[in-house]
This record gives structure tokens, sequence and C-alpha cells, in this order.
């Protein structure tokens, strides 16, 4: 019983934290950039309501997530612009971003509101997902794997590429990377769009993961 | 060498121009395989700016850069080093949380495993005598070691041309011969060198040929070891050297600063904190301080102005009176003033108006505060009575600091402070960047207010400068003052640096 | 690129207060044509957001009482930008400056006298300023970044409304409605205009701006939070010290916050509730921007961001627009208006006859 109620409760754990991680290992990027997005949850907002009139009318969750993430990578790439082409303030652009995705997952969800959508199915078979035991390994939604590879995908990009030693000495000091003749800006673009589309898959967590029927059990 | 050889960087009609300045007016020149061609002229010259756009930095608005006789345009770094240009930069560009290893990593275009990375630093320190440990971070470095990760993040490279800006600006004089040693080797080898500096013993020592740029334009060309330095300083200066009028045999005054066992704490990698100094100097003294930069100059200025915390031992006294618990201001009301070597920024407010930045350190002895309000009519009159006693080329009290040129910005900063009368005036690098008329015109402040009965200690890395203005100098080393000495004494020796 | 960006060798006047205008104007246009395209009358909304609340009379008292508290909490966060201190957490000090108010109108609940509400508005203040004094101890003691720990701070007191109203504080004849008990007479902000919503909260966000006004352009104070913001090292050595602006920043900022806070509480409030949250502390950052860090200009910005609620709320009844709309108005007011920052510092320059040396070095940046 309390083993029951552990694993339950660890499910839950799980599940809820996921759409934290992956925005946050998006914007744990865009940090590493040098760069202070404040506008994670309006592209969050973006990638949620995107996501759900996808699946609502596609009834493709794959779609739905991909949909998301682009949607939040272009809402990323206002930031962007206007922070890196045209030097405005990070923190009020970012604030910005979240009054805008606020907005938008309103007006655009408005039309959607309590409508149900069908989940992930699992990619596991049903004996390990609904296992008593075993369903703590194997009984979650797709994106709740995807999000746990992500943490090492961004750990290995960071700390065993080239790509990410880059990243991290443009977030250090930009003026040596420009110096040393790093395109500063296109590294900057690149972390935010990251930023943004992790931000919009974990978005689309909230419709496909944590809708009110819950995940599968 | 052989005066057949073609050029292996030549550059004609090189022009860049900035808004409001002509950084760069046609320059012309070449530099020969295995020469090493010095580039000189005073701060603002144009020297940075030129070796910026052969580095692929900036690009220049006319003019053509040729490599090996071909034209080529170097559209950036990268660029710059595939046709095997590098460089050495006066401001390190380096990561400071980053190991040694991958600062090197990150200065070479394509991706090199570690080790084989390791290997070559290895072969590269052993050939040039250089010591790195590769795995220390950077943060962890002396100026003189990041120096030496970015020579041998340049030599990875194999160069054919090797452009050092300013290199020896913050070594030690031991650390100053172990790099001529490495410069002398590459170019026997037969790599280029453009050396810039404004340093005219260097020069002599270690160059060529020698490029003489001023205010943008190139001025001279010529064989620094046929030269003598006066030549070469009145061609950089564009003036016969300044000549102050004072009264040489004025009798001294009483002690007005008494600097007892001042001690600081380390604040920044690119200072040193100063060690029990002590010096005194009476009314009517100029009190010079020479040395090397990154040897205290700046934990001294600030010590001394009270914006850095000196530790507990260190005493500072004006006119009797104890300074060291006092803060800026109370220091700047017992007559205690300070203008350090940063005028934009530090000195001076960029965005504000020069009567604003005439509140920034006029506001009490000149009486512009009553009640907490600061009296606006008050400031614009003495903003007002600073740009016309002292020359300052602005649009009256409204101009914003940040517009006007560098010369004009000083001398309004070192007028601000003279006109108040302080009793102490401590001045770093007070011609830094400066063109000669400026320079003229604050040196004869300086002696004034002196003649006036104040006492003026000048830190400077400028030995011409100090020479005509002190009666008295020392030497700042890692952090202590020595040797110090009565000026009619003292003889020219420049290896004394 | 015909165009290029010049610096201009001195920030543009002219600009700086020109480019709020002509983001205002820009929001318009855009707006009228994304709804438009999205199947709404554009027009028709972008008229009643923008325009109907400024020409109904009747709408002025709604205008008034939603802009006050923008105005109070903008001033203070224009005192604290100045100095480059990054209080993003002012929503979190408007809502404990209304929970202390609470406490002590609770405290009094049932008595009389004329000294309740100056102790709720000193309560008020002192709460905001208590809670913009962490991320003040955190950033001086330790330096860290203060976005992160007021804009934090903001959800944590948001959770305190709620357990405050459904726990010690509920009011005990609530019905079970999550809320405090309505104040005592004593404890209320009267109304100042009978027959409207007007109240004595409205002269004082106005007397606000003029006093930071005053003290911003006139005092040493004001100048010292200047001259950090622009230049720290210079402060320094102007022997004003960054901590201590610090804290003086953040102080203010929190402590009129707070006021904003205790003033709607007791005035149109008069209760606490879980609804008291209503992001003025968030949209006090854009009046602030928008004004140009100018008291004065804070009270014009809050009118216009209180002519988007009020008629967001307009449309939603008549032309079937979501009240979610004014967001994306703001937003988009806030976008254009950051991005025209850029002219205040840089002007577009036609190029005439580029040279020849940058035409090859575009060609070559494609390979």
């Amino acid at each position: 019983m309390t083993i029951g109620l552990l694993i339950a409760v660890t499910m839950t754990l799980i599940v809820a934290s996921t759409p934290i991680l992956i925005a946050a290992l998006g914007e744990l990027v865009v940090e590493r950039a040098g760069v202070l997005n404040l506008g994670v949850e309006g592209m969050m907002l973006i990638g949620a309501v995107t996501g759900f009139i996808t699946m609502f009318t596609t009834g493709n969750p794959w779609l739905a997530v991909l949909v998301a993430a682009i949607a939040g990578l272009l809402s990323s790439l206002i930031f962007g612009f206007l922070t890196l082409s045209l030097s405005a303030n990070q923190t009020a652009t970012g604030l910005a971003l979240t009054i805008f995705g606020t907005g938008f997952s309103a007006l655009a969800g408005q039309s959607y509101s309590a409508m149900p959508v069908s989940l992930f199915r699992s990619v596991f078979p049903a004996e390990l997902t609904t296992h008593p035991y075993l369903r703590v390994l194997f009984g979650y939604s797709p994106l709740v794997y995807f999000s746990l590879i992500m943490v090492f995908v961004v750990w290995w990009f960071l700390k065993r590429t080239r790509g990410g030693l880059i990243l991290r000495a443009v977030g250090e000091n930009d003026l040596s990377a420009h110096s040393i003749g790093y395109p500063v800006r296109a590294i900057r673009y690149g972390a935010i769009a990251f930023g943004g589309a992790m931000a919009g898959i974990a978005g689309a967590c909230f419709p496909l993961l944590l809708t009110p029927s819950g995940p599968k059990a | 060498m052989n005066c057949d050889t073609p050029f292996r960087l030549e550059l004609s009609g090189i022009t860049k121009r900035f808004p409001g300045v002509l950084a760069n007016d046609s320059v012309s020149f070449g530099v020969k395989p295995g020469e090493i061609h010095a580039l000189l002229g005073e701060n603002g010259a144009g020297k940075s700016t030129l070796v910026k756009m052969i580095y692929g930095i900036m690009q220049p608005d006319a003019g053509e850069i040729r490599w090996n006789g071909e034209p080529v345009t170097i559209s950036n770094p990268n660029a710059a080093r595939r046709l095997g240009i590098g460089m050495v930069f006066q401001h390190f560009s380096l990561f400071e949380a980053l190991s040694v290893l991958e600062n090197i990593a990150l200065g070479i275009d394509s991706k090199v495993p570690s080790r084989e990375l390791r290997a070559r630093i290895g072969a590269i320190m052993e050939q040039y005598g250089l010591t790195l440990d590769p795995n220390r971070t950077v943060e962890t470095l002396s100026v003189g070691e990041r120096q030496r990760i970015e020579i041998v993040r340049a030599l990875l490279l194999d160069p054919k041309l090797l452009i050092m800006d300013e290199p020896t600006s913050v070594l030690t004089p031991q650390e100053v011969e172990q790099l001529f040693g490495v410069l002398r080797q590459l170019a026997a080898q037969g790599c280029s060198i453009l050396y810039i500096s404004h340093k005219l013993h260097e020069i002599q020592a270690l160059c060529d040929t020698a490029t003489i740029l001023r205010a943008g334009k190139l001025v001279h060309t010529c064989d620094p070891r046929q030269e003598t330095s006066r030549s070469m300083a009145e061609k950089m200066i564009g003036a016969g050297l300044r000549d102050v009028t004072r009264s040489h045999d004025r009798a001294l005054g009483e002690p007005r600063l008494i600097v007892s066992k001042l001690s600081t704490v380390q604040t920044d990698h690119f200072d040193v904190p100063v060690r029990e100094v002590s010096f005194t100097v009476r009314a009517g003294e100029i009190f010079g301080i020479a040395g090397v930069a990154g040897n205290g100059q700046n934990a001294l200025l600030e010590a001394l102005s009270g914006e850095a915390p000196a530790s507990e031992a260190g005493a500072v006294a004006v006119d009797g009176k104890p300074m060291s618990t006092a803060d800026v201001s109370a220091r700047r009301s017992k007559g205690l003033s300070a203008v350090p070597e940063e005028r934009n920024g530090h000195a001076a407010v960029g965005d504000f108006t020069l009567a604003d930045n005439a509140v920034l350190t006029a506001r009490d002895r000149i009486d512009m505060v009553t009640l907490g309000l600061i009296g606006r009519d008050k400031a614009e009159a003495f903003a007002g009575k600073v740009i016309e006693t002292f020359g300052v080329k602005a649009q009256g009290p409204g101009a914003i600091a940040g517009s006007l040129s560098g010369g004009n910005l000083q001398k309004f900063v070192m007028g601000r402070e003279i006109l108040q009368r302080p009793s102490v005036l401590v001045v770093s690098q007070p011609t830094w960047g400066v063109d000669a008329g400026a320079a003229a015109a604050i040196h004869q402040a300086l002696v004034d207010l002196a003649e006036a009965g104040s006492a003026i200690v000048i830190i400077s890395q400028d030995l011409d400068e100090l020479l005509a203005l002190c009666d008295t100098m020392a030497v700042i080393n890692g952090g202590g003052c020595r040797a110090r000495c009565r000026l009619r004494r003292w003889t020219l020796k420049r290896s004394a640096f | 690129m015909p165009f290029r960006l010049e610096k201009r060798p001195a920030p543009s006047r002219l600009m700086l207060y020109a480019t709020p205008f002509g983001a205002l104007a820009l929001t318009m246009i855009a707006g009228a044509l994304v709804f438009s395209l999205i199947g709404y009358d554009g027009i028709a909304a972008v008229q009643q957001i923008f325009i109907t609340p400024l020409t109904s009379t009747f709408r002025w008292q709604d205008l008034a009482v939603k802009a006050s508290p923008l105005i109070i909490i903008g001033v203070g966060l224009a005192v604290a930008y100045r100095a480059n201190v990054w209080n993003i957490g002012a929503e979190g000090q408007y809502i404990v400056g209304g929970l202390t108010g609470t406490w002590v109108a609770l405290a009094t609940h049932g008595m009389t006298g004329i000294w309740i509400l100056p102790a709720m508005v000193l309560a008020g203040m002192a709460g905001g300023m208590a809670y913009a004094a962490i991320p003040a101890f955190f950033k001086t003691r330790f330096n860290v970044n203060e976005i992160l720990t007021s804009l934090m701070l903001t959800y944590a007191s948001v959770q305190l409304v709620y357990y405050v109203v459904r726990g010690p504080w509920k009011d005990p004849m609530g019905m079970g409605f999550p809320q405090t008990r309505v104040f005592s007479e004593a404890a209320r902000i009267p109304n100042m205009i009978p027959g409207t919503i007007v109240h004595w909260g409205v002269p004082v966000a106005l007397l606000v701006a003029l006093v930071v006004w005053f003290v911003m352009s006139r005092s040493v104070f004001g100048y010292r939070i200047k001259v950090v913001g622009a230049a720290p090292k210079a402060a320094r050595y102007a022997g004003f010290s960054t901590n201590a602006t610090i804290w003086l920043a953040l102080l203010v900022s929190g402590g009129l916050a707070g006021l904003a806070g205790v003033l709607e509480v007791a005035g149109p409030f008069q209760r606490m509730v879980p609804g008291f949250p209503t992001n003025y502390g968030f949209t006090a950052i854009i009046v602030a921007f928008l004004a140009r860090l100018h008291p004065i200009g804070v009270i014009f910005a809050a009118i216009v961001l209180a002519v988007t609620f009020v008629g967001g709320d307009l449309a939603q009844t008549t032309t079937g627009l979501p009240s979610a709309a004014s967001g994306i108005f703001q937003a988009m007011l806030l976008f254009f208006l950051l991005a025209g920052d850029i002219l205040v510092r840089y002007r577009i320059r036609r190029i005439s006859s580029q040279p020849a040396a940058e035409v090859r070095a575009a060609a070559e940046a494609q390979p």
C-alpha cells in the first residue's frame, strides 16, 4: 500500500516537473550565452495554446509538440530581434513577451476552453506501463523521457562540444569573443531560438500532460 | 635586411571615419617578411583602429590591404587568421572562468582534440621558453601569464604576421625582456611583427622600421636606430617638446600631504595593491610617481581619493589632519582632490551635461547645495567658469560631456578640480590621449596650482612629462614606492624602467 | 541595405520623447490590422480601447481610479530604474503593502479614530519597503541579481494572500468565501467626489508624482540616483556609495508600491480578497518605460495604460473582443517603444554611395 502511494507520488512529481524542467533547460542555454529572457512564461503559454489547438484539430500529439516548438521559437525571435538587433533592454523586452504570450493565449484559446484532447500514447507496451511497480519507470508520456534525454543532451553540448565551449565563451565575455572573431549576435540568436523552442514544448506539456484527466495511470 | 624583398603586408590609402573623427586618413605603408615594424603614436593617434582593420574586426571605409602582393578583404578575424595574421590584444581577449586550454582552443578555428592541442602547446612553449599550466583557470593567473596565453594562441597558428598591441604596458622589465626574446626569435624565422607602442626606448631596442601616426595620418616612416628619442617624440607629438614656464628654485613650504605606510587590499587583476607606501609632499611641490602600468597606480590613487578602503595601518594626512577614515566627500571637503586616469565614466559622466558634471565633485567646495537641493545656477556658473578659464571647446555648460573630444573633457575635468583650489591634488595620467596643445595647458595649470601653494602628486607613465614638471620623483613597482630623489640630481636613465 | 545605423554623438532628446508617441500610434495601427486579420472589426476595437474611454466623460472616474496605483508604483520604479536597479517585483511589494495595511485594518476593526488610516498607510509603505529589502539585502551582500529575487518574491506574496484569506484572516461571517471581513468605516478611504468612485488615493498619486519629480530633478538624492545609474565608477568617485543607493532605490520603489497596495485595499477593495493581485505592479513597469523614467511622464503613461484597461472592458461588451486583447495591446506598445529606443542613440543614415570595400565585405560575408 505504502509502495503504491510512493509510486503515485513519485509519478505525479515527475509529470508535474516535466514542463518546468524542459523550459528551464532551454533558458539555461540562453543564460549561458549571456542573455536573460524573462519571457519564458509568455513563450510557454504560446506553446501551450498552439499545441492544444493543433492537438484538437489534428489529433496528432507529435505534430502538436512540433507546432508548439515552432511557435515558441518564433516568439523568442521577437525577443531576439529587439534585444540583439535593436539592443533594447532585456528585462523589459522579456516582460513584454510574457504579457504578449498571456494575452495571445487567452485570445487564441478562448474558443477552445474546456475542450478535451487525446493524449500521447505510451511508447512502451501496456504490461510495463500499467504494471503496479514498473510503471514508475515506464508509465509516462514520451515528453517525460524527452525531458530527461534533453538534460543529458544539454549537459553534453555545454561541457563536451566545441559549440558549447564557444557558447559559454560568448556568455562569459562577449567583447573578447567578438574580438577573436566569433559571431556573438548569431550565437545568441541561436541560443534564444533554442530557449524559445524548449519553452514552446514545455508549454505543450500542459494540455498534453497535465489536462484535468491527468496522465494515464 | 634586403630592401628588394616584396612586402608581406601592404596598406594603401586606408581610411576609417567615425562620427566626428577621422580615425585613419589615407594611411599607406608596408611590412616585409621577418621585419619588426613599429607603429608609433600617441593615444588616440589611430593605431588601434588601424590594426583592428588589419585583423578584420573593422572594415576600412576606403583603401586597400595587400597580402603578399594580392589585394584582400579581411572581413573578420577568422579570415585574418586564415591568411596567417595573429594578434595579441592590449586588453586581453580571454575568458576568466575558462581554463588556459579552453581559452587557447577558442582562439584556433578548427576543432583539435584536446590531447593533440596539449602536445602542440607543449611544443610551442618549449620552443620559445614559455611556461604555462594548461589546466589552470585564467582568473587565477597573473597579467604576464595571461599575455602568454594570447601569445601561445597566436603562435599555434604559425603566423606570418603577428600584431602586438601595446604588449608591454602591463609587464615587468623581466617579462619585457622575455617577450622581446620571443619576438626576435620569431622574426628570425621570417615572421613579420607589427609592434604597436608609444614607448620610444622599446622601439629603439626592438624594431627595424617605425611608422609614426599622428591624428590618424601617417607622418613619418624611419629607422628608429637612426633617430633620437627626441626627434621621434617630436614627430609623434607634432610639435617641439612642450615647455612649461616655472620658477625652478622656489622654496617649498610646510608638508601638506603625508602618506605613511599606506597599504591596500587586492581588488582586481589588472592592478596590484600598494604595500606600505610612504612619502611627503610639501606646499608648492610637484611629486611625480613613475612606473609601468599595473604596478599599483590605480590602487594608490583610489586609496588617496578615498574610493578604495585602505587597510587600517595606512595613514594619509592633509595639513596635519588624518584622512584615513574619511570617505571621498569628506576628503574633498578637507582639500584632498583626485583625478583618475579614465575620464569618461570615472572622472565624468558621459551622458550628463558639463554643469551636472561640475556637481559631481564641486558641490561642497563651491557651495552648490542648500538644504539637500542643488543650485543649478551655481553649477552652471561654475561649469562656465571652468570652460572659460581652461579654454574648453564646448557649447557652454549645457553641452553633453560625452560629446567633447578627449582633450577637451580632460581640460574640463582638470579645470573643475583646480578651480576648487584643493590643498592637495592627486592626478593620474593627466595628459593621457590628449593632444599637445591641451597637454601644455594642463601642465601649465598644474604648475600654477603648485606655485599658488598646493601640493601635487602626478602619477604617470610618461617620463618626459614627469621630468618636465616634478620637483621630486619616485618609482612605483609591484605596489611599492621606491627610489625617491630630488629631480635636480635625477639623470635621465631609461634603464630605470 | 540602403540604410544603416550610425551612432549619435549624444543621445537625442527629441527622439527620447517622440518615440513613446510613435509607439502608441504604431500600436493602434498594428492592432487594427492584426485584429482585422483574425476576424474582428479592428478599427472599432482600436477605437473602443484607445478613444472611447477618453471621449466618454462617464469613464473618466474609472481612468482616475485605475491610473492612480499605476502612477504611484510607476514613479517608484522610475526612480529605481534610473539607478539601474531592476526591481521587477513591484507587484509583490504592492501585495505585501496591501496585506500589512489589511493587518492594521483588521487589528483595529470596530474602532474609530482618524489615526487609523494614516497608520494603515504607514504600515503599507513599511510592508512594501520590507519586502523590497529582501532583494536589496541579497544584492548588496551577496551580489544576487535583484531581477530574479524580486520577481520570485512576487509569486510568494500571491500565495501569502491566498493563505491569509483562507486561513487566519478569513471572515468568520463570510459564508466560507475566502476573503477578510469588510474594513470598518475608519479604515476605508473616503470618496472624494460624491456620486463617483474617485477616492482620495487619486490626488495622493498626483502629489507623489510631483514630489518625486521635484526631488529627482533638484536634490542631491535625485542626482545621486542618476549618477549611480549612469556611471557607477563616477558615482564612487563623487562619494556616492553604490550599495547605499541600491538600498535607497529598492526602499523607495518598494515603499511606493506598498503605498499603492494599501490605498487599493482601503479604497476600491475595502477588504482583502484573492483577486487583490491585479498585475498593477507589472503594468507599472510598462508605465515607467513609456514615461522614459520621468515622474511627470508617469502620470500620462499611467493614463494611457488605464485607458487600455477601461477600453478593453468596453470592447469586450460592445465588440465581443476578449479582455485579453488589452494585454496584447500593452505588449505591442512596449515592443514598439523598446524597438524605437534605438533611435535615441542611433540615427538612420541613407548610404548614398557605398564604399567599394563594404560591398566586397558584404559579398564575402556569404560564401
